[in-house]
């Protein structure tokens, strides 16, 4: 259609009104340079066309364009380097997330180029120089046994390094805690973002069905979706949704990544927002467990029928008559917020799950509604002669079933459900073709209810897993079980617990050593063991353990390989062993057997352990004794005592740990260091300046190698066998900090990678979407000459016109 | 496609490099204010590593040099004890003990003796003065019993004691019972002992197998001796007696000993006889000597210098270690007593005489306070010895002093191998201590002129960056504008 005689005005007027737009956008543009997700936004503009035939059609006449029309804002992005952003986002993350936490370790056990400098101690350490120390200590002890003095500096050095232990083992905990913290704001983070993002989704939808593209909003969501990236990893996918006939929206769905490397696991694809739904990530949450106490009946689950008594394990219970290992049914295994005992799992404490797993709720919009999944399948032709179920048990041909409807179509719910309280509905079709006949469809329409989802071990990944990671992961005391089930990775995964589980295991094994080398049995210069006898002055000496053998008196040696079969033979009866056979399956030595022989013990197979245990009788309150002690019949002369203990208060030194090693009670009341087992022929004491034990001190804390087996410490049994190290102690400490910074230089090194990548596909984010003020400045100087020219139009035709109107016709 | 680069795109990309910029130059400023390369394991972890284990090598080596000094210290203060020892032993002066002897054998007068003796008596206790000497708190030559004063003169206890009352069943008691019974059990009563015949104590088999009637009343005629004391060679004519057990020992009832051999048991009527570490130097009873071997032999006190010290199976490899014990006993010439000593002197009527003398200390202390003793037995009025046989004995000390002052010798003289070896230790020790700080500092400590040219390169380029900070958004088409 051609234009009218004003149709040229309107022209000129939306030529102005294009450029006045174009304007305003680009102002919007430059305002919001320094506004954070901001997208830059275009004008989109065409040009007016208006079709169909003319009132007073005219052969000469030319179709022209009836000017240009503002047609709608859009903005510029790019969805391929916004995937690649998201995912880089959640590798960053999770570099960073475990840098922080390694930089915090850090700060606690690395000790290079620490010391104090004013006692010329610089760069030598603070921790690991104190087993220097003490091995000098010792040195200083050989040389002057015997000296109180000296003795003194041993046990103040040792006092040092335990106190030195404890603090660093503390720091490690408060480190722990303080991710734990990290992490519960971060999944309260995550969950922030998802519930924002639902609203915006929610926002942005009816802000579509109003026809206003929303960009602002959608400049905010993905903000918000950037923010999220860096927290876990995860895929975003846009599609349309129908909401009313003809009327589409765009909705967007967040899932997680597929970051589990186990193909097997489908959680890693959790749905986390769906349109105006969204789930929730959550901790889950463990009631805490009371401790087994044989005293204390209620702590103990299970029953033992014939004795009438509530017992620990299911090996000393009874079975029920369903086979089963009865219960006990006083047992309260839980424990309350105020420390009461309970059954009732409700009203027990609840602490963050140990391995801090996590589940994603079920989605549900605002309102707290359900949301349902309906999953259309492929629609399938089929034969109208087939039988299937009519819904009610009955076998109905689908020509019939849909005949029978009186419709062309039929629905039928099926019994396949994915899950409880899902519904599978099969729909049948008939379309009717030009000869008359049917063609009949099948299409399977599945409505799947939003569901809880227990994540895996590895479905996270960014920063939230980075701290979960920091907070469980062990390292080489992963439990072989997990590292075969959950993560065969686990056992090269080095959190915080591993870098405390080896601190607790160099803590537990230097207590061990010490302990044992300061406990023994006295022996004569050629290794025998002594007890004390008479001369025929009267005198009391030191003469030799004897074990009748073959009706002859035999001397014990203190290297079991020295004593000849017999004697051995003698001794394992006496301790209750049958053989060595017996002994090696037990996993002792010769060393403990003597030992227990020297104390009266006996072998207990069922405690997997000498008794009596205890050197002093356990007595009751009144007195009475509860428990014999092994010292009242002990063979040799047993000197010396537990230096390292669990507890300052206490001379236990069970369950040692880098927490809670102590100088013992005995020590830090008498000076208690073995200077030597060896007395010289008739004596019942080592000379006063004998050092051999001492000087087999230093060489335990300064050049003795020992393996560091995980399994060593209590409660890993079923860790790697496997020797971290052999090496010193000192060497083991080394050893911690050339881990740790082996760990932060990798990490560093992946987060800077990480950080460049993420930073290049910003920029390129940024070349697309980003305001530039060169741009901007062209578009002002393009839409300001626009704008001019449509004024010069405006005034053209009125010129034009006013030639026409006013001017056309005149004759003077 | 060419990158469009936007104001934003610009400006994050100046952030991240000026952030960079500026962290290079903290390192750098970090390298010149510690002075070190690194300043955690995660910056170099093999270096620091290494680092670390020079360092505990250094701290070790450090230790060993201290107590190495600590024992060179011992040993000089040894070493000095061992002079004076070999000053008042052997010195050709007119003090010393051995210029004592000299002049006791060429000086008979009485007084000269006797004041010799004392004299004599007198240097042995300086010489277990001087064996008791100390360096610091500890008794440098008591062997691993530093902390007791190693030798001393204590009551001579008797080794053949038997507390309580003797049983005749127990073999340990024989000792305690004059008698033999006919199973061979012992007793003390003569009426219940085997009745032999009694033997004649000066028989001799040739003399009497040669023996005319003039001769049955010679003291050497007969094995046996009748009841009026005659020899006899007739059995059936002989006197019987109970049969004597010849391990008897009159003194098992006494706890200490007199000088002379008897018994008591009045602690201060004991002789006074040098112990080491409580046991009579002197002795040769089994349970002393099995002790004395094992201070010689077996006890150390084993310390260690630097000799790589390594244990296997427990037990500490004596290589690898340094045994610091000084035993008395070794460097005075050992203990208990030796046999066989043939000795002559010559009688005043210029006749020689030969005798075996037995029971002769091997301690050269023990010596010297055993010939103060004979002499200060001799006569004061005209010096004569107390007995041929204090003459035989003293002549027989006089040889074995000889001896056991060239014993001593070249025991100082093994004592100052051992002295030397510790000086030497402890120059090594110093230089590899030196080596090993220099090694560390050389791959710890920064180069001064390195650390601040990085250090001024680095706030150069961050200078730099700021300025170009300065000018990035200084201009774009917006300036020149003009609609």
């Amino acid at each position: 259609m051609g234009i009218g005689t004003f149709g040229s005005f309107t022209q000129a007027r939306l030529a102005i009104y294009a450029a006045q737009t174009g304007i305003t956008v680009t102002g919007n543009n430059i305002s919001n340079i320094n506004t954070p997700g901001y997208t830059r936004q275009r004008l989109n503009q065409v040009s007016l066309y208006t079709a169909g035939a003319d009132r007073y059609y005219s052969e000469g006449d030319i179709r022209t364009g009836q000017g240009a029309l503002v047609k709608s804002l859009s903005q510029i992005r790019d969805p391929y380097l916004d995937i690649r952003y998201r995912t880089l986002s959640a590798q960053t993350g999770y570099a960073d997330g475990r840098l922080d936490v390694l930089d915090e370790i850090q700060r606690i056990l690395d000790e290079v180029g620490a010391g104090d400098e004013s006692k010329g101690e610089a760069g030598h350490g603070i921790l690991g120089l104190e087993f220097k120390k003490l091995a000098a200590a010792f040195k200083d002890l050989v040389d002057q046994t015997g000296h109180q003095e000296y003795d003194n500096t041993v046990r103040q050095i040792a006092q040092n390094l335990v106190t030195k232990l404890n603090s660093y083992a503390n720091k490690l905990e408060e480190v722990q805690n303080n991710t734990i913290s990290k992490l519960e704001q971060n999944v309260s983070k995550v969950n922030e973002h998802l519930e924002t993002i639902r609203a915006l989704n929610e926002e942005i939808r009816k802000s579509e069905i109003h026809g206003d593209p929303a960009l602002e909003l959608r400049d905010e969501r993905n903000l918000q979706i950037d923010e999220l990236s860096e927290l876990i990893d995860i895929k975003v996918i846009y599609t349309e949704e129908e909401i009313a006939a003809g009327l589409k929206v765009e909705k967007l769905s967040i899932y997680l990544d597929n970051a589990n490397p186990d193909g097997t696991v489908t959680t890693d694809e959790s749905l986390l927002v769906s349109g105006v739904y969204n789930a929730q990530l959550r901790l889950d949450q463990v009631p805490v467990k009371r401790e087994i106490d044989p005293n204390d009946p209620t702590t103990l689950p299970f029953w033992d029928g014939v004795n009438q008594k509530a017992v620990a394990t299911e090996a000393e219970a009874t079975a029920g008559p369903d086979g089963k290992p009865m219960a006990n049914p006083d047992y309260l295994p839980y424990e309350t917020a105020e420390g009461k005992p309970t059954a009732n799992l409700s009203e027990a404490k609840k602490v963050n799950d140990p391995n801090y797993s996590m589940t994603v709720s079920e989605l549900r919009n605002k309102i707290g509604e359900i949301y349902v999944a309906i999953n259309k399948g492929t629609v399938k032709p089929v034969s109208g002669t087939d039988m299937v179920d009519n819904g009610q048990g009955n076998q109905v041909s689908i020509a019939d079933l849909i005949a029978n409807s009186g419709r062309d179509s039929f629905t039928v719910e099926t019994p396949d459900k994915p899950t409880e309280g899902d519904k599978s509905l099969m729909i049948y079709k008939r379309t009717k073709l030009p000869n008359g006949d049917y063609a009949y469809t099948q299409q399977l329409v599945t409505k799947v209810v939003s569901k809880k989802v227990q994540l895996d071990d590895n479905d996270l990944t960014g920063r939230i897993q980075a701290q979960r990671e920091m907070l469980t992961e062990k390292g080489e005391f992963t439990d072989r079980n997990v590292i075969a089930d959950i993560d065969e990775n686990a056992g090269g995964k080095r959190g915080i617990p591993y870098y405390q589980r080896t601190l607790d295991l160099l803590a537990n094994q230097f207590a061990k050593v010490m302990n044992e080398a300061n406990q023994g049995f006295l022996t004569d210069d050629k290794g025998n063991f002594i007890t004390a006898g008479k001369n025929t002055a009267g005198e009391e000496i030191g003469v030799a353990i004897t074990i009748p053998v073959n009706g002859k008196d035999e001397t014990i040696n203190s290297d079991w390989e020295k004593n000849s079969a017999d004697v051995q033979n003698a001794i394992l009866a006496a301790v209750g062993l049958a053989d060595a056979a017996a002994m090696k399956d037990a996993k002792l030595t010769g060393k403990n057997v003597l030992d227990a022989y020297l104390k009266g013990q006996t072998y207990d197979a069922g405690k997997k352990a000498f008794v009596p245990e205890n050197k002093e009788d356990v007595l009751a309150e009144d007195g009475t004794v509860l428990e014999p002690g092994w010292g009242k019949n002990a063979k040799g002369i047993f000197v010396g005592g537990v230096l390292f203990s669990n507890n300052p208060g206490n001379d236990d030194p069970s369950k040692i740990t880098a927490a809670n090693i102590s100088i013992s009670n005995t020590w830090q009341k008498n000076h208690l260091l073995v200077c030597s087992y060896e007395c010289p022929p008739g004596e019942l004491e080592p000379a006063s300046g004998a050092s051999d034990n001492i000087r087999h001190f230093e060489y335990l804390v300064g050049d003795q190698k020992f393996e560091f087996i995980p399994t060593d410490l209590d409660g890993y049994e079923n860790a790697s066998g496997v020797s971290m190290l052999t090496g010193t102690f000192f060497e083991m400490w080394n050893n911690i900090g050339t881990t740790l910074g082996e760990d932060q230089s990798h990490t560093d090194t992946v987060l800077n990678a990480s950080y460049k990548n993420l930073l290049s596909v910003d920029t390129a984010r940024d070349s697309v979407s980003s305001v530039d003020f060169n741009d901007e400045a062209m578009n002002l100087m393009m839409y300001s000459k626009s704008y001019n020219a449509a004024c010069r139009l405006m005034t053209t035709i009125d010129s034009v016109l006013d030639k026409l109107i006013n001017g056309t016709g005149i004759t003077t | 496609m060419i990158p469009r680069m936007t104001t934003v795109g610009t400006l994050k990309n100046y952030r991240y490099s000026l952030n960079n910029s500026n962290i290079t130059m903290t390192k750098s400023m970090n390298t010149v204010l510690t002075r070190r390369l690194f300043n955690s394991y995660a910056e170099d972890p093999a270096l620091a590593t290494r680092c670390f284990q020079i360092r505990n090598s250094y701290w070790k080596t450090s230790s060993q040099l201290n107590v190495n000094e600590s024992l060179r210290h011992k040993y000089d203060v040894a070493w000095e004890s061992m002079s004076n020892m070999s000053t008042d032993l052997y010195a050709l002066a007119e003090d010393t003990a051995y210029g004592n002897v000299i002049r006791s054998l060429s000086d008979p007068t009485g007084p000269g003796r006797t004041a010799l003796g004392q004299s004599l008596s007198a240097k042995a206790k300086d010489l277990a003065q001087i064996m008791n000497g100390r360096y610091g708190e500890n008794y440098v030559f008591a062997g691993a019993d530093t902390l007791n004063a190693p030798f001393t003169w204590d009551s001579y206890k008797n080794p053949a004691y038997i507390d309580g009352t003797p049983d005749a069943t127990n073999p340990d008691h024989v000792a305690a019972f004059p008698y033999l019974k006919a199973d061979g059990t012992p007793t003390d009563v003569a009426g219940d002992a085997e009745q032999v015949l009694q033997k004649n104590p000066n028989y001799n088999k040739e003399f009497t197998d040669n023996a005319t009637a003039a001769d049955v009343d010679d003291p050497r005629y007969g094995e046996y001796l009748t009841v009026d004391g005659k020899g006899t060679t007739n059995p059936d004519i002989a006197n019987t007696v109970p049969k004597e057990n010849e391990k008897y020992n009159p003194t098992t009832s006494f706890k200490y000993l007199k000088s002379d051999g008897t018994g008591t048991d009045d602690e201060n009527e004991a002789a006074k006889v040098l112990h080491y570490r409580g046991v009579r130097v002197d002795s040769n009873e089994p349970a002393d000597v099995e002790k004395m071997e094992y201070f010689l032999k077996n006890e150390a006190k084993y310390i260690d210098v630097g000799l790589g010290h390594k244990e296997a199976d427990g037990q500490v490899v004596s290589s690898t270690v340094f045994d610091s014990s000084l035993q008395g006993i070794y460097f005075s010439g050992g203990y208990g007593t030796k046999d066989g000593v043939e000795v002559e002197i010559e009688k005043p009527d210029g006749t020689i005489v030969r005798k075996t003398v037995d029971n002769i200390p091997n301690n050269v202390i023990s010596m010297v306070s055993e010939m103060g003793e004979i002499l200060q037995r001799c006569s004061s009025e005209d010096g004569r010895w107390a007995s041929e046989d204090d003459q035989f004995r003293f002549k027989a000390l006089v040889d074995q002093f000889e001896e056991g002052c060239s014993s001593f010798r070249e025991r100082w003289t093994e004592m100052d191998t051992q002295s030397g070896f510790l000086r030497d230790n402890s120059e090594l020790l110093t230089s590899t201590k030196d080596s090993l700080q220099q090694q560390y500092m050389e791959l710890e400590d920064a180069d001064p002129a390195a650390a601040i040219s990085d250090f001024m390169f680095a706030r150069y380029c961050y200078d730099a960056a700021l300025k170009v900070g300065n000018s990035v958004l200084s201009q774009s088409l917006m300036d020149y504008m003009n609609l």
